[in-house]
Order: C-alpha cells, then sequence, then structure tokens
C-alpha cells in the first residue's frame, strides 16, 4: 500500500464531498427573489368587482400583496391570518389579494365563504405574477412607502413572519 | 348527467382564448424567434422545463407574454432580460458566457483537448520506443492479407 | 404484527451483513477457508431476509393493512392490483426496501455462480458486497423504515404517487433501473477484491467483464424505458430532458460503456489496468451519487422523491465510498502496471484509447452541468441553472464524435497500420456514408447537422455490417464451404464481437432517430369548438366532444377529436388529463399515433367545463418510434455477448 498516494488521492476528493454537504444548506427548490430592494413592478389591473386598481393608487402606502388561488389548500391555511391583519392594520397598510389563475367565479365563491377585507384583484394573463416573478401559490410580497419591495415569502405565511415584516414596512 | 356534474365540480383553469390569439398574430420568423427564446427561459413551476416545451398554465402564459414581447419588436436580448429581472439568472437554462459561468462552457472542451493530447503523446513515445530499440511489429512486416488472414482465425 | 415481522427481518439482514463484512475479510487477508464459508452462507441468508421482507410488504400493501407506515403513505383502496403491487418501488422507503431485494439477488447469483472458484479473490468481493448490503439494510432499518406502526390506524390511504399510476411504463421502468443501479454493486466488489488483493489475473477479468455487462444492459433498457414513459406521460412531445435524475442514471451508464469498451483493450494489449479498475469504480459510485441525487433533494428535478432525513445518510456513505475507492486505487495502482505497450496513432488502440477519453469527457460534463448550479451557488451565491440548451450543445458533438469512432474504429488494425490498405477498407463505408447523406436529402432533410450525423451513421453502420459477415464470407471461399456454417462456427467463437456490433446498430437507429426527431419536429397549438378543425403537417384534427369518466383511483377527461390524412381517416384519438385526489395538477396521457415515419402526438391542454371548447397541442415528431425499437436490439446484443462460450471454443481460444 502507498499511502502517500492514498492521502493525495482522498485530499483531491474531499472538496467534492464537501460541495455536495453544502447542497444541503439549500432548498432546492426556491426561486431567487430579484426583486428584493427594487421598486415593485407596478400594475394596473380589475378588481373582482370590475374596478380599475393600479399600484399608484396607493403611492406612499405600506403594502401586502397575497397571490392566491381558490385551488390552493396551503392558501387556505394563511386565508384567516391575512384577513385578521387586513382588519386590524386597515388604516396603515394596503392589503391586495391577486386571484392566480383561477376563475373569477371560483375565487369569489371562495371569498363568499371564507370571508374578505382585502381588495382582490384579477390577473388573468398572469402579467403580474409573472412581472413580481411568481413561482407558485401561496406568495405574498412586502412593499414599503417608498414602494420598494423588501420581503419575499414563498409558501404560506407565518403569523411571526408576517407581523415581523409588516412592522418592517410600515416603519421605512 | 352525472358525469357532467363532475366536470363542473373540478378544478379547472382555462385560458383558451388568450393562447389562440398568443402566436397567430406573428409571422413565421417572429414565431420561430419567440420559441427559441422560450427554449433558454425555465419554467418555475415545473423545475427543469423550458417554457416553451412546458404544459403547465404558467408556462404557456410566460410564453404568450414573450410572444407578445416579440410582436412588439424587442429584441431576444431584451426580453430575456425582462425574465433574468424578475426570475434572476435562474431563469436561464442555458448559463451566461460571463464570468463564473465560464468554467461551465470552457472546461468540457478544455478535458476534450487535454484527452487529444495525450493520445497524440503516447502514440509518439510508443513509436520513439519502437525505433529505440529497433523493434518491428509483426503489423509492419508482414503484408495485410495476412494479418487479415489471422485477424479472421483468431480475433474477430 | 406484519410490522414487526418485517422490521425483525431488517434487522437481521443488517446481522447478517456486518458478521459477513468481518467473515469475507477475515478469510481473505488470512485465507481462512471456514470464514469464507460462512460470508458465502451470511450472503444467502442476507438474500432470504430481504425476499421475506419484500414479501411481507407486498402483503400488506395487497391485504390493506394501514397500521404499517408505508401501506398508509401509499396504499389505497382503489388503486388496481398491479399498481398496488407496484406501489412497492412507488415511494422512499418502498424503494429502498426493493433495492434491499434486487441487492440480495444479485448478491446470491452472484456468490452461486463462483462458489468453487476464485478463492483468492471471492472472499474480498463477498465482504465488500456485505458492506453495501449494510448500508442499505441499516437505511431501511433506521432512517428509512418502512414498518413503522401507525397509530390510529386510518381507514384508507391516498394511493401511490399519481405519475406512477398513469402509465403501465411505470411498472417496468423503474425495476428495470434499479437492477441497472444495484447491479454495479457486483463489479464495483469485483474491482476493489482486485486492488485489495493487489492484482487482477486474466481469469478475475472474465467476472468483471460479465457482470458489468448485466447491469449495464439493464441500466441501458431502463433509461430508454423511462423516455418511453416520459414521452407517454409528460405530454410535450419529448423524451429526454437533461433533468438531474436522467443525468443520474445516465451518468453511471456512461462510465460503464467506457469500462465495456477499455476492458478490450486492456485484454488484447495487457495496458490501461488502473483506469479500466477507475472505470468500474466510477461506475458504482456514480449509482450512488446518483441515488443520493434522487432521495436527497439537494438536486431540483420533477422525479425527485420528496426530501427526506435520509440524506446526510446517504452522504455519509456516498463520502466513505468515495474516499475508499479513491484511495485504494491510489495506494494499490502500482502493483497492477501496464506489461503492454500502445500502438501507432492511427492504431486500434488509438481509437479506443479516444473512445474511452470520450467517455470520460461526456460524463464529466454531465457531472459538471449537474452540480454546476451548486458552485456556483457556494462559491459566488447565486443560483443557476444549467439545463436542455447546455447540455444539447455539449452532447452533440460529443455523441457525433462517437459515432465517428465507432465507424473507424474497428476499420483500423491493431499495432501498426498501413495506409494504402487502410484506404482500401475506408472506401465501401465511406460510399455508403455519402449514400446515406444523399437519400436525406432527397426525402427533404437539408440540416446540416442531420446530414452529416447520416454520413458518420452510414459509415458506421456499413463497418458494421461488413465486421459481422464480410469475414466469413471470405473464409467460406477460401475453403469452399457454404456460407452460413462458417458464418455460425464464427459466430459461436467470438460472441462479444457480434454482440458488440448488435448494440452498435442500435445506436446508429437511436442516434439517426433522435437526430431527425428533435430536428423536424413540428407542433401547433389550437383552441377549438366542436367540429372546428386545426391542421398540422398533412393531418387534420377536428374535435368533436369531451367525455369525461370516473375510474376507481382518477377522474380522466378525454378531448375526442377525429383525425384524417388527407382524404384518408387515421381514426379517432383522445388526449386525456387526469385527475387524482392526491395531486393538484392533473397528470395527462397525451395520444399518440405511431407510425413507421412519424408519430402524430396530441396533447389535451385544457377544457371548458360545457364541453364547447379545447385547448389542443398537436406535435409532428418523425421517426420517434426507432427510439424504442432499439431496446431488443440492446437486449440481444447483451445476450449475445453475454452467453458463455462453448467449453471447447474456450479451450480452443484459451
Amino acid at each position: 500500500m502507498n499511502w502517500r498516494r492514498t492521502w493525495i488521492g482522498v485530499l483531491l476528493v474531499l472538496p467534492f464531498i464537501g460541495l455536495l454537504a453544502l447542497g444541503f444548506g439549500t432548498d432546492p427548490h426556491a426561486v431567487p427573489f430579484v426583486l428584493k430592494g427594487e421598486d415593485a413592478p407596478s400594475f394596473s389591473l380589475q378588481s373582482l368587482e370590475g374596478e380599475p386598481v393600479g399600484l399608484k393608487d396607493y403611492r406612499g402606502k405600506p403594502i401586502v400583496m397575497n397571490f392566491w388561488a381558490s385551488w390552493c389548500e396551503p392558501c387556505k391555511l394563511e386565508h384567516q391570518l391575512l384577513q385578521n391583519a387586513a382588519r386590524r392594520f386597515a388604516e396603515e397598510v394596503v392589503f391586495l389579494g391577486v386571484v392566480y389563475q383561477d376563475t373569477p367565479e371560483a375565487a369569489q365563491q371562495f371569498l363568499a365563504r371564507h370571508g374578505n377585507q382585502m381588495t382582490q384583484l384579477l390577473d388573468p394573463e398572469s402579467k403580474t405574477a409573472i412581472d413580481y416573478g411568481v413561482s407558485g401559490v401561496p406568495e405574498s410580497f412586502f412593499i414599503n412607502r417608498q414602494g420598494k419591495v423588501i420581503h419575499k415569502e414563498p409558501g404560506v405565511l407565518r403569523p411571526e413572519r408576517l407581523f415581523s415584516e409588516l412592522k418592517k414596512i410600515m416603519q421605512d | 348527467m352525472k358525469e357532467v356534474k363532475i366536470l363542473m365540480t373540478m378544478v379547472v383553469v382555462l385560458f383558451l382564448c388568450v393562447k389562440a390569439q398568443g402566436s397567430s398574430a406573428l409571422s413565421a420568423e417572429q414565431k420561430i424567434k419567440a420559441e427559441s427564446i422560450g427554449a433558454v427561459l425555465r419554467c418555475p413551476v415545473c423545475q427543469g422545463m423550458p417554457i416553451a416545451d412546458s404544459p403547465a398554465t404558467m408556462a404557456v402564459e410566460m410564453m404568450d407574454l414573450v410572444y407578445e414581447k416579440v410582436a412588439a419588436g424587442q429584441s431576444e436580448e431584451e426580453i430575456i432580460n425582462y425574465f433574468i429581472g424578475r426570475y434572476g439568472e435562474w431563469v436561464l437554462l442555458r448559463p451566461t458566457t460571463k464570468g463564473f459561468n465560464l468554467f461551465v462552457w470552457i472546461l468540457p472542451p478544455i478535458a476534450l483537448l487535454l484527452a487529444c493530447l495525450l493520445i497524440v503523446y503516447r502514440a509518439r513515445r510508443a513509436k520513439e520506443k519502437e525505433t529505440g530499440q529497433e523493434q518491428d511489429t509483426l503489423a509492419s512486416k508482414d503484408s495485410d492479407d495476412t494479418i487479415e488472414a489471422i485477424r479472421r482465425e483468431v480475433e474477430i | 404484527m406484519l410490522g414487526t415481522i418485517g422490521h425483525s427481518l431488517l434487522l437481521l439482514g443488517c446481522a447478517c451483513a456486518s458478521c459477513g463484512i468481518i467473515c469475507g475479510y477475515w478469510a481473505g487477508f488470512k485465507r481462512d477457508v471456514r470464514m469464507f464459508n460462512w460470508s458465502s452462507r451470511l450472503i444467502y441468508l442476507f438474500s432470504f431476509a430481504m425476499l421475506v421482507a419484500n414479501g411481507v410488504m407486498v402483503y400488506a400493501l395487497l391485504i390493506h393493512d394501514f397500521s404499517i407506515s408505508y401501506v398508509a403513505q401509499v396504499g389505497s383502496r382503489s388503486t388496481p392490483t398491479l399498481f398496488t403491487i407496484a406501489s412497492l418501488w412507488s415511494s422512499l422507503e418502498g424503494s429502498i426496501l426493493f433495492w434491499g431485494l434486487i441487492l440480495g439477488g444479485y448478491i446470491s447469483i452472484f456468490n452461486f455462480s463462483y462458489r468453487n472458484r476464485y478463492r483468492a479473490y471471492m472472499p474480498f468481493a463477498l465482504g465488500t458486497l456485505h458492506i453495501i448490503a449494510l448500508f442499505f439494510a441499516l437505511l431501511i432499518s433506521g432512517p428509512a423504515n418502512p414498518f413503522e406502526p401507525v397509530f390510529p390506524v386510518p381507514a384508507d390511504g391516498p394511493g401511490p404517487n399519481a405519475l406512477l399510476q398513469n402509465h403501465v411504463l411505470m411498472l417496468i421502468h423503474p425495476p428495470t433501473l434499479y437492477l441497472g443501479y444495484v447491479g454495479m454493486s457486483v463489479p464495483f466488489a469485483i474491482a476493489v477484491a482486485a486492488l485489495l488483493k493487489g492484482e487482477l489475473a486474466e481469469g478475475w477479468l472474465k467476472p468483471l467483464r460479465q457482470w458489468t455487462l448485466i447491469p449495464w444492459a439493464f441500466l441501458t433498457v431502463g433509461i430508454i424505458l423511462g423516455g418511453w414513459w416520459a414521452y407517454e406521460v409528460l405530454g410535450w412531445g419529448g423524451y429526454w430532458a437533461w433533468d438531474p435524475v436522467e443525468n443520474a442514471s445516465f451518468l453511471p451508464w456512461l462510465a460503464a460503456t467506457a469500462y465495456l469498451h477499455s476492458t478490450i483493450v486492456q485484454e488484447r494489449k495487457k495496458i490501461l489496468k488502473v483506469w479500466t479498475l477507475s472505470l468500474v469504480l466510477s461506475a458504482f459510485l456514480l449509482t450512488i451519487l446518483g441515488t443520493f441525487m434522487t432521495r436527497s433533494g439537494v438536486f431540483n428535478s420533477v422525479h425527485s422523491f420528496t426530501q427526506s432525513s435520509i440524506g446526510p445518510t446517504f452522504l455519509v456513505f456516498l463520502a466513505l465510498t468515495l474516499i475508499f475507492s479513491v484511495g485504494l486505487l491510489a495506494g494499490r495502482s502500482h502493483l497492477l502496471e501496464s506489461e503492454g505497450r500502445v500502438g501507432a496513432l492511427f492504431s486500434r488502440e488509438s481509437a479506443f484509447l479516444l473512445n474511452n477519453l470520450v467517455f470520460a469527457v461526456f460524463t464529466f460534463t454531465v457531472l459538471l452541468g449537474t452540480v454546476f448550479p451548486l458552485l456556483t451557488e457556494a462559491f459566488k451565491g447565486v443560483q443557476v441553472s444549467v439545463g436542455e440548451p447546455y447540455f444539447n450543445k455539449m452532447a452533440v458533438p460529443l455523441g457525433l464524435i462517437l459515432v465517428f469512432l465507432m465507424g473507424i474504429g474497428p476499420v483500423l488494425p491493431w499495432g501498426q497500420p498501413r495506409i494504402d490498405a487502410l484506404i482500401k477498407r475506408f472506401l465501401a463505408p465511406l460510399g455508403v456514408g455519402i449514400l446515406a447523406v444523399l437519400g436525406g436529402w432527397f426525402l427533404g432533410m437539408h440540416d446540416g447537422m442531420v446530414l452529416f450525423t447520416f454520413l458518420l451513421v452510414g459509415f458506421a453502420s456499413c463497418v458494421s455490417f461488413i465486421e459481422m459477415f464480410v469475414p466469413a464470407f471470405t473464409r467460406a471461399q477460401e475453403r469452399r464451404e457454404d456460407y452460413w456454417p462458417v458464418f455460425w462456427r464464427m459466430f459461436k467463437v467470438s460472441r462479444r464481437h457480434y454482440g458488440g456490433h448488435i448494440v452498435h446498430l442500435a445506436v446508429f437507429i437511436m442516434v439517426t432517430a433522435i437526430a431527425v426527431s428533435q430536428t423536424y419536429k413540428t407542433s401547433v397549438e389550437a383552441s377549438l369548438t366542436k367540429g372546428e378543425s386545426m391542421k398540422i403537417d398533412d393531418y387534420v384534427i377536428t374535435y368533436k366532444n369531451t367525455e369525461g369518466r370516473q375510474e376507481p383511483h382518477r377522474f380522466s377527461v378525454g378531448a375526442l377529436v377525429e383525425v384524417t390524412k388527407g382524404d384518408v381517416s387515421i381514426g379517432e384519438m383522445s388526449p386525456k388529463l387526469n385527475y387524482y385526489q392526491t395531486q393538484r395538477e392533473p397528470i395527462g396521457t397525451p395520444a399518440v399515433k405511431t407510425m413507421l415515419s412519424e408519430d402524430l402526438y396530441l396533447s389535451l391542454l385544457s377544457f371548458e367545463k360545457d364541453r364547447s371548447r379545447v385547448a389542443i397541442k398537436a406535435y409532428v415528431l418523425p421517426l420517434v418510434v426507432w427510439i424504442w425499437v432499439t431496446i431488443p436490439l440492446f437486449i440481444l446484443g447483451a445476450c449475445i455477448a453475454f452467453w458463455p462460450k462453448p467449453r471447447r471454443a474456450q479451450a480452443l481460444k484459451g
């Protein structure tokens, strides 16, 4: 056995193992969040009630934008939380729901059953969703008073996360 | 009738009209351009597939957006940059040829080149050895037909 | 109750394997026959434990015993029986249990085949196999235990992964692939035994060759079946997407194929011993890497099993085997110095050498592309994707070089070539290549890359035909004998030669089919109202109605369309979308009309609930069926090459 060669060989493969081990630290399904700190992409959509709504209507106010769909099971989990927050912060923060890849009827039925305190927007061609880099629902964006996107929450919102992010966008 | 009911209760997402218009307004050239752009953009909901191929609704809509932008006269670079601006470099199925990404492009050709050099080098060395030792192989002495005969006999 | 039995069997497997390691290596280093016999018995006992454990699981699945975690996870009373059995490998824990069964089968047969031979090597090989067995037994008895008790016992389960239930090919594709993956353990053990022993005798090469050929054949067929399944289910008219999991099966295949070629040179010229062994070791390591990729959630892929806790365990095993293999190879390789020497630049050795290096570069490229996102994430903190466009750009030239080598390799003589004779041998194949190009041109294929592929494929297939049929012809003439008896005699003596060329022919058919179907596929999307038609090439597709059907395990919606080509009716087709309870997005069943020259492939994108409209994507894909046609050819070639030589011929040759 030539031990010197053995050690050299082993040392050469260690980086590869390290690399694979590093892979564990990352979520393979995460889509990057590039809008962080950037201006929120503007949009002009129709609300479920048929009124035109644009981002500029809310200039100077912090915004929570929640992409959801009636067919999305996890969306049901965060629905109540969002509604409660929308009620409580109705004065300071704008809560927008964006219906993602769903029919207006299905969305309306869902809201009729589960209650609604937010302005709900329709995004029939998903253009706004693509503009925000959405990669599935639920997904929520937190936008501050200056119109910058501060945070993206892919997946179900937890109360702690919602409140800490709300605090951030309300402060600056 | 029961079957209709089931159909009605199902969750189906439809964007038929949009879809059909998406590509029909384009010339053949524009369509090819749009498809070649769609082939390098990664569908965010299906993981790993280009939007041009994926049947997922999100991919279809992204493809429509590409058609629209092509129809509006945007260049390939502009369109791709738009998507990079939304989804990051992650959205490119073909890494850029800049910076660190250069490695993924140049390492394989370099490896291939080294492989070829190695073979030439080995063959050279073998030849040198041979002439040095004044040793002829069977192959270079005998006629090709004899070798052929032996080959048939022995190896095949 | 069943759970306890199952789990005890897994623990028995662990015990067998751990004792087996000690017995095996003890027997190897101390030359102790008694210990060797024990190690051999433990192999059988391990296999027995795995067999019964799998039997228990299948039984539990069939009687819907939901008190067992795996059954509760993948079982369902509404799933058809056949798919219930197949759900054994539909999910993480079950697939590893199934893995154990296959491993048990392989090592028992291996042990039995060589029970009285290779006494110097076998103990090391058995010890190494016991290590692999121990790892998988530990995995299923601990972190991935499928026999975990469930309380309270649910009344029904969700059923297996919807993708699994969707197509019959899913019944045979995974087992075939596993047979390929798991089988690589045996050549690995053989190679490790050679390294531990410090010598590689001629005799020990034969088992190495044969036992690599078996998993290689399964891997080949498994990969093609995987492509076929993707084609029939995923609905995008493609069969290969360079997905990390596809790459995971392709990587060991590349290494194993390289080995099958390098062993020929090694046998004849007594060179490349170390290289050959390292290819065998890499083939196994790449199967473990592949399994790690599929099951750990490090890599993004449609096929990935859900993320799980077994990732770290797998990584540790991968790290240990990698360190062990590389260390052993580095420390022992000086004992296996080459005895022979290389020939000239244009000799067959060089062609083989180049073939091997190209395979190595190919493996490196696919591996690099697959792990590159991890690299950029680690060094730059940027997420990038490496997908189809990259791999296609890299793989096409490498693949064409390989086809080129398949053509000129057999033409080049061993040792020193004579140029004038060489040119003579190039003429006929070159003619056929040019004919192929002209033929392609007149059939309307003007794409440069496709025509170049035709040239290479025409050349190489002609060479393969010459290699198979002409030598017998020449000899029959020389000896004034009938052709077929001579052919048959030669065939019997050199099966590997014939098997190899049959496999080459299969590759040529496949390369042609891939090149043409990728370049000349056309697609049209349309939204149709009732009675409305869409056109693609010469086909006219008319939408008639939408039908929904409740099946036991799913609800299936099919759009009925009528297809005509010119005035000829092709018949009705019905692309479907299937809705499973467990799956939000529907899974399609595209309707495929297969013809020899092309496939008409219809994919249902969406439909209006009142049946008034459907959106259909239609593809015309030329020559696709020829990819699947190669499966029997690959099997035939591998079987011919594998079939043992008759004793007399062996005596004559050796």
